[in-house]
């Protein structure tokens, strides 16, 4: 069976990332979301096919899980649209996306940290009892090309920065991944442009240190 | 005018966020120290780094399946929010309702018992209400092939018709598609008593 990963649903919009300028592209939103806020439940698909890349990425680089980050990102979007009637077109459109982004991540956190307490972990059966030539196994995201380009170094990223706190990881994702301003960001995680600062820059420093060696060799 | 811009300002700077007059004044104070202009292209080159090492957006598995979900669950609470405007009632429904009701089940009753009683199965059967159609997000993650859904009380069936779908091969062994047993696997299950003629 084929398992293409390539987005069928929506040819005429694509995604975020293959759009070309910034102003032309927060325009299209502005359209799409003025459209799906009189009911436009197209409209609204059209948004989720843009931005749908960006939020999954956002949640799965801050929770290291992909099943969870699916689940979490479909929530984003249910919940946008229920909010949709208060959104004004004040912010970017992504930026709100982002602050409920990390609402919804906050409240999974702080919901697993409570349950994960004496809790039996399923991890435990992996993936080594699926065949991985069988039809029905789950694949993993990362392609064989990017695997061998940046698979290792990627890899070591991901590590050091699952060992940085909740805030600084969410600081140095928005602004240095997803290229959002201080402002944006702030406004994201509901914070002070002063702390979006302080935790930005703790973060950055304690990522250099604990990529010393890699980053130096670059 | 080269005076010492504050921590914002800097930190601004350090990042390529100023613009027009406020960034020429940072730039023309950070002529004079190159620790700061350093510091800028450490940065820049650490921004670039995670830009590449790190993908900004990712399309989630199953893409088309991710936005019918999201489609299906939109439409499925639209009606909610209409109940939750509606159980703002008023007094008087408050007081007419339960009395609507309770005059209700004794008519039902009093009906029931003029009823008689060699009535069939089948009558009863066509007189029951049939649940209300749900039409379902169908998913098939080829995207060549066509799904179509019917459904039909009467007969008690449901239907998916796939168009598209190459043939199974009739050499296909299912048994060897999902699940490794491994003798460990099978050791945790059960016991099993050999019979005594075979030791």
């Amino acid at each position: 069976m084929n398992k293409s990963r390539g987005d069928t649903s929506n040819p005429v919009t694509g995604s975020i990332e293959a759009s070309s300028s910034g102003d032309s592209l927060e325009a299209d939103d502005a359209l799409l979301v003025a459209r799906a806020q009189a009911g436009d439940v197209r409209a609204y698909d059209d948004l989720v096919t843009r931005h749908r890349g960006r939020v999954y990425a956002m949640i799965r680089n801050m929770i290291h899980h992909e099943a969870d980050a699916w689940d979490l990102a479909q929530e984003v979007f249910i919940k946008a649209w229920h909010a949709l009637p208060r959104f004004e077109a004040k912010a970017r459109f992504s930026t709100w996306l982002f602050r409920i982004t990390h609402n919804v991540v906050c409240d999974f956190t702080r919901k697993r940290k409570v349950e994960s307490v004496g809790e039996f972990n399923d991890e435990i059966f992996g993936r080594d009892r699926i065949d991985p030539l069988a039809s029905t196994a789950p694949s993993e995201v990362e392609s064989p090309d990017a695997s061998l380009a940046h698979g290792e170094l990627r890899a070591k990223i991901e590590s050091a920065l699952a060992k940085l706190s909740e805030e600084h990881r969410e600081a140095v994702l928005l602004k240095d991944v997803q290229g959002l301003s201080y402002k944006e960001i702030a406004d994201a995680m509901g914070c002070s442009l002063g702390t979006v600062m302080s935790r930005l820059f703790y973060a950055r420093q304690k990522l250099q240190a604990l990529l010393k060696d890699e980053y130096n060799a670059r | 005018m080269n005076t010492t811009p504050d921590d914002v300002m800097l930190a601004l700077w350090l990042d390529d966020e100023l613009e027009g007059d406020e960034f020429a004044r940072v730039e023309a104070w950070a002529a004079d120290h190159p620790e700061q202009l350093a510091a800028r292209e450490e940065n820049r080159r650490w921004r670039k780094q995670m830009a590449v090492l790190v993908p900004a957006s990712e399309e989630p598995p199953y893409p088309d399946f991710f936005n019918s979900r999201i489609r299906r669950e939109i439409a499925e609470s639209a009606p909610v929010e209409t109940v939750a405007r509606g159980r703002k009632v008023t007094w008087w429904r408050a007081v007419w309702m339960p009395t609507a009701a309770v005059a209700g089940m004794a008519l039902t009753f009093w009906v029931g018992t003029r009823v008689p009683q060699t009535q069939t199965a089948g009558r009863v059967a066509v007189t029951t209400p049939a649940p209300p159609a749900i039409s379902p997000a169908l998913y098939t993650p080829d995207g060549e092939v066509k799904a179509d859904y019917f459904s039909s009380s009467k007969a008690g069936a449901t239907v998916i018709v796939l168009d598209g779908v190459a043939a199974i091969p009739d050499d296909m062994d299912f048994s060897n598609t999902a699940a490794i047993d491994t003798p460990a696997d099978s050791d945790l299950t059960a016991s099993h008593d050999q019979p005594a003629d075979s030791q």
